[in-house]
């Protein structure tokens, strides 16, 4: 399991599942229960009832768990470095290899600087997805 | 029955995040060379072997001062930024807040590497000084966001009062802000250190000769897997953990009033 995309997985998964466990939970914690409770007797079953009333009603929260996850994987170096042994490697394995042995600064500057419009391009699509009113 | 089954996701979930750390530990103690089981006998040998090294303990004691420092920092940094929000209103409120959370966001590689980049042009990469600016500027927004949610509980008319009654604004800080925040600030203090201590991304690309133990870690990991590493690791993972928890403690604690 060690030095592939999967060991690399199981970092990703240790760095962000705790944070991801704490924002999802306060959104969730968030949701009326009376709404749930109306679903029910309105006779919705409980799949229903998690698909159709309280994952839309925690969405938002639900969603920034998911921005949080994704910057911090995207951008982890330890993780792919350490357990995926740089395979496959990551842009983050790129960055510390053209400044560390490589000394082109300029050149990483450039990853660094599509990497940031990556986050941000994603960071604003889910944001704007986790505000949408349903119309 | 649906309750069991939910104990033991959230049990497996704990194993998830937590085995790797146990496992760790619990090689550090044993004598064999390798990471296998059966395990060993129970020694201490490699915590002794670690700390007979100069550079661990050189770079201890790098991390030592460079969390002491920046941790010290950007609580002040924190707590006044948190005081500006709280009791300020002014145009561009919310970029001056933006900007202020902004720094979490941005992944650790590119920070790392524009701070090398910036520190360099100031002729301060590679030294101590650089590694606590650097965790400065990763370490303020944890403070700043422990300070506001303190502040909040605190009743604005407090202050108005005190400066009724004839206190300065310095003599009204000092006797009715800052005692009502103090374990917010403490608070704060421990959490940064820990970021500092921990962190290993930025420190590794700014602190040239002058290495911070999480430096120290992963250099001696790419050379060859050995004990003495996870001896290393369970030190400083008990050290940054009872840093956060005295945190988290003092944080309940006011909460709890």
């Amino acid at each position: 399991m060690l030095n592939s995309g999967f060991g690399a997985m199981v970092g990703y998964m240790t760095l962000v599942l705790p944070l991801v466990i704490i924002l999802q939970t306060f959104s969730l914690a968030a949701v009326d229960k009376s709404l749930i409770e109306a679903a029910r007797n309105l006779g919705a079953n409980p799949r229903a009832t998690l698909l159709r009333v309280i994952v839309p009603a925690a969405k938002t929260g639900l969603i920034i768990g998911f921005v949080f996850a994704f910057i911090l994987t995207f951008g982890d170096f330890v993780s792919p470095a350490y357990l995926g042994g740089s395979n496959p490697p990551t842009l983050s394995i790129l960055i510390v290899d053209t400044t560390k042995s490589g000394q082109q600064w300029p050149r990483a500057s450039v990853v660094a600087l599509m990497m940031i419009v990556t986050l941000f391009i994603v960071a604003f699509a889910a944001v704007a997805a986790a505000y949408r009113k349903r119309g | 029955m649906g309750k069991s089954l939910s104990w033991i996701y959230v049990a497996a979930l704990f194993a998830f995040v937590f085995a790797p750390i146990l496992t760790s530990m619990v090689f550090s103690f044993n004598s064999d060379r390798f990471p296998t089981v059966p395990l060993g006998e129970f020694t201490t040998h490699w915590y002794e072997t670690a700390f007979s090294r100069p550079e661990v303990w050189t770079a201890f004691g790098n991390s030592l001062v460079v969390a002491a420092c920046a941790a010290a920092l950007s609580t002040f940094i924190g707590f006044a930024t948190a005081y500006t929000d709280f009791r300020f209103g002014f145009r561009f409120k919310n970029a001056y807040l933006a900007l202020a959370l902004l720094p979490p966001t941005v992944p650790l590689v590119i920070m790392g590497l524009a701070m090398l980049a910036w520190l360099s042009q100031l002729g301060l990469s590679g030294t101590i000084r650089g590694i606590i600016i650097a965790h400065t500027v990763m370490g303020a927004p944890f403070a700043m966001a422990i300070c506001r949610l303190r502040l909040q509980q605190m009743d604005p008319s407090l202050e108005a009062a005190a400066r009724n009654l004839g206190a300065s604004p310095w003599r009204a800080m000092r006797s009715v802000v800052l005692p009502f925040c103090a374990p917010a600030i403490i608070s704060a203090y421990c959490l940064t250190a820990a970021v500092s201590f921990d962190e290993f991304m930025v420190a590794w690309f700014v602190s040239g000769l002058h290495r911070t133990v999480p430096v120290v870690i992963l250099e001696i990991l790419q050379g060859n897997v050995d004990p003495q590493i996870n001896a290393i690791g369970t030190v400083v993972f008990l050290t940054s953990m009872t840093l956060v928890i005295v945190s988290q403690l003092l944080i309940l604690r006011k909460s709890a009033k």
